[in-house]
């Protein structure tokens, strides 16, 4: 911290010589909260890869011996109805939430991003249509919009996905259309098409990285929200299969041994999924501050 | 002044509490552990429906705590020798809550539907036997059946043969699916599916001084601990089928109750016959191997519960005990391995997505990957499995490879549970045959025993259904579980029969 406020005073000077990365990582790294944020959800990736070579049980590994035991020495985080180890279905859970978060909002990015940026340029016709369809999308409340489209097409891994996919798509859009908006009218992009650019160009090359900045920040912001709504799904059953170290499986089942007592069957996941969620949202908030020209250092 | 209008408040709140208190106290409240499906005991496969229809439509005989026949609408019976006429004598000066008198004619309405097989009513098998219903006078049936058969009296006292009002009958046809007109102490006023279902004092019931209670209400919750915390918090007052990992809670908490009795009903994963793999004999052995059904029984019912030795659980009439199940996985992969499925293969399980049943289907999945069979499972909710198994199923296209199901007896008699599960006449969607088993042998042996009234013949025409049964091994058997229920301490009446059903029109508060 010391360290961080003793250079401040000499980066007026050096302004000019950054490049934009290492502009926002200076700006990102006095975002303590943000940073720690970061490196907890890189552990927690970190450790949830390398579980199945260390912890010396797999997540489905059953021991009917041993079935609802507190935690322990040898099962940090005790052991389910089945005898499974917690601690290495909470690690699993975490694998399982982070691969479905980012591909879900990456689909989602990508399919509203593409959408949002024609919106903007080409407007019309156009505009209209992906604009309607956006709507539509947000009039339905995001876990509702998820339950109906694994409602049609059926429980499972891949459609969560899917369904995660879908309601993430409208917001992409939007906070794209409205930057192409912007970015279309500038002296620069005017200086683009006057120099005969193909429209592909400008839209990719000159409009794009404009507003890819809005679009970091928002995709990090909504891992966290599509981590809670794959996890609802699974609670309520329409996720993946009940058997899976999931979180929001997890969940479901332990509950039912909330009232024998047996607290730590929901208590692991819980604090799983409020971490994560919470550190994603702080490292949004983050590299929102990190990336916004508009915010002055102090 | 001040001090006055305090103590006139005080009395008054008083006197509010001690005349609500009674009022109050005289509604019962029940959690059951699965949705109504229909409200029609005659078309209804499940326990849950007979349990919520008992108290407005009556049978003509009931049975007591321990499945001893005892007078409900008839006053008395009597089969003739060669067990192919039964008599009935009716009760008197009955009216149905519709105000049509009770008596032979409204009896035989109601038999002559069961008896008519070309209706298509769950429960048309029951009847099969029967050839013509007669009233000699207004308080007597004559039951007349094409075969002898010796567990007529037990069938006629099944939870699902009820009478119901012949006006009903005839003005709302399957109608009373949904409403239901009967004798019973309690009338139908409210029934919103999948939320609760209201029934209320019947003022002038036959049998004077009962009900004691003004309202029963049933909320089916299917999520085992809600129930548990509904009794706890005093939401109910009777809790049907007690998740048994919480049973120990529920006893220290005081003021609760926890009854347990053995029950009769024996859970079971069906594999599906008319499979390729399932066809095999080695592979259905093999299956019975790889599970620890001790261990099934500790996971899903924290121990309370046995192991079945037969097809049938111990206490119903005709059981023979067969030789015991091991679990040796050695063996079962052996045994796959010889059937040609070294690598195993996939399959589909069906269940319900009650607490216990994803636990069922958890633990089937578990022990199977251990012969790598690579089980998906699929946990479908109360009346989407209903309509898949007995509404669309359509046996030679039927998708699934194991089907879980329990199946109890509710006649208390074999017959009742070997003809619907293992006989071919019991294949789904008409009764509950859900592996397509079908054995000559085991067939014979069931018609034979139908065909006699005499015990020691029918003992022994089981004895070779259950042998043969338990060496085809058409089922993975799982557990006979204890029936257990919550209770709040003072409530008398109300308490849970072992084959799954319960009883609550004798409830009545301290």
């Amino acid at each position: 911290m010391a360290l961080v406020s003793d250079t401040s005073p000499a980066v007026p000077k050096e302004k000019t010589a950054r490049s934009p990365f290492s502009e926002f990582w200076r700006r990102f790294v006095t975002r303590h909260a943000a940073l720690a944020s970061g490196f907890f959800l890189l552990l927690l990736l970190a450790m949830a890869l390398v579980a199945p070579w260390i912890l010396p049980f797999g997540p489905n590994e059953f021991d009917y011996k041993n079935t609802l035991a507190g935690p322990s020495a040898l099962h940090w985080a005790g052991t389910d109805e089945f005898g499974r180890d917690i601690f290495a279905r909470v690690l699993n859970g975490a694998k399982l939430s982070m691969f479905i978060g980012f591909l879900s909002v990456t689909i989602g990015a990508v399919v509203g991003v593409v959408g949002g940026l024609f919106a903007g340029y080409y407007g019309g016709w156009l505009d209209s249509i992906v604009m309607r369809i956006s709507d539509v999308l947000f009039a339905f409340p995001g876990i509702l919009l998820a339950i109906g489209i694994v409602a049609i097409l059926g429980a499972g891994l891949t459609n969560v996905i899917i369904a995660v996919a879908v309601f993430s798509v409208p917001a992409f859009a939007r906070i794209v259309r409205s930057g192409t908006l912007g970015l279309k009218e500038t002296t620069y992009v005017e200086a683009a098409r006057a120099a005969g650019a193909p429209n592909a160009i400008i839209m990719f090359r000159h409009i794009l990285p404009g507003v890819l900045g809005a679009v970091i920040v928002y995709f990090t912001m909504r891992i966290g929200t599509s981590i809670l709504t794959a996890t609802s799904l699974s609670f309520i059953g329409l996720g993946v299969e009940p058997s899976v170290a999931e979180w929001g499986a997890m969940l479901s089942t332990g509950r039912e041994y909330m009232l024998a007592g047996e607290w730590h069957l929901t208590f692991f996941p819980g604090l799983a999924i409020f971490l994560t969620v919470l550190c994603f949202n702080i490292l949004g908030d983050g590299l929102r501050d990190a990336l916004d020209p508009k915010l002055d250092d102090n | 002044m001040n001090v006055l209008k305090r103590a006139a408040l005080g009395a008054a709140l008083m006197a509010s509490t001690t005349f609500a208190l009674p009022a109050m106290a005289a509604d019962l409240a029940i959690a059951m552990d699965q949705i109504f499906q229909k409200m029609d005991p005659h078309n209804s496969n499940y326990n849950v429906d007979y349990v919520a229809a008992s108290g407005v439509v009556e049978r003509l005989i009931g049975f007591d705590k321990n499945m001893k026949l005892i007078p409900q609408l008839a006053t008395s019976w009597e089969g003739s020798e060669d067990a192919k006429t039964f008599t009935f004598k009716l009760r008197e000066g009955v009216t149905f809550h519709d105000g049509t008198p009770f008596n032979a004619a409204a009896v035989k309405a109601n038999f002559d539907r069961l008896a008519d097989q070309s209706q298509n009513l769950a429960k048309n098998s029951l009847f099969k036997v029967v050839d013509s219903v007669e009233t000699p006078d207004d308080f007597t049936v004559v039951l007349k059946l094409k075969e002898p058969f010796g567990a007529m009296i037990n069938t006629v006292a099944h939870p699902s043969v009820v009478i119901h009002s012949p006006k009903a009958l005839e003005e709302l046809g399957t109608g009373v699916e949904k409403k239901l007109v009967g004798t019973g102490p309690f009338k139908f006023k409210e029934w919103v599916p999948g939320e609760r279902l209201v029934l209320e004092k019947n003022e002038n019931y036959w049998d004077s001084g009962w009900p004691k209670v003004d309202k029963v209400t049933f909320f089916p919750v299917t999520e085992s601990a809600t129930r548990a915390s509904m009794l706890l918090s005093d939401e109910v007052q009777f809790v049907h089928i007690m998740p048994a990992e919480l049973s120990e809670r529920v006893e220290t908490s005081g003021g609760y109750e926890v009854l347990e009795v053995p029950g009769i009903t024996v859970w079971t994963a069906s594999m599906n016959m008319l499979k390729e793999h399932f066809k095999d004999e080695r592979v259905r052995r093999a299956f019975n191997l790889a599970v620890d059904q001790q261990a099934f029984v500790d996971v899903v019912y924290s121990g309370h519960g046995v192991v079945p030795d037969s097809p049938i659980a111990p206490d119903t009439r005709f059981y023979e005990g067969q030789e015991p199940l091991t679990t040796d996985i050695e063996e079962a992969r052996r045994l796959m391995e010889e059937a040609g499925h070294a690598d195993g293969f996939e399959i589909e399980i069906w269940g319900t997505n009650s607490s216990t049943g994803v636990r069922m289907l958890q633990f089937l999945q578990q022990q199977l990957s251990q012969i790598n069979v690579r089980a998906k499972i699929m946990p479908m909710e109360g009346a989407t499995r209903s309509e898949k198994v007995f509404s669309s199923m359509v046996p030679e296209e039927s998708t699934f490879d194991m089907l879980l199901g329990g199946w109890s007896p509710s006649t208390g008699d074999a017959d009742w549970h070997l003809r619907p599960v293992y006989a071919t006449e019991g294949w789904i969607p008409k009764i509950y045959n859900m592996a397509f088993y079908s054995d000559e042998t085991v067939d014979k042996a069931i018609q034979d025993a139908l065909n006699t009234a005499d015990p020691e013949k029918r003992k022994a025409a089981y004895a070779i259904a259950q042998k043969q049964i338990w060496k085809d091994q058409p089922v993975v058997w799982l557990a006979i579980e204890n029936k257990m229920a919550g209770r709040k301490k003072g409530l008398s009446g109300v308490f849970q029969m072992p084959d799954g059903t319960m009883q609550y029109t004798k409830a009545a508060f301290e």
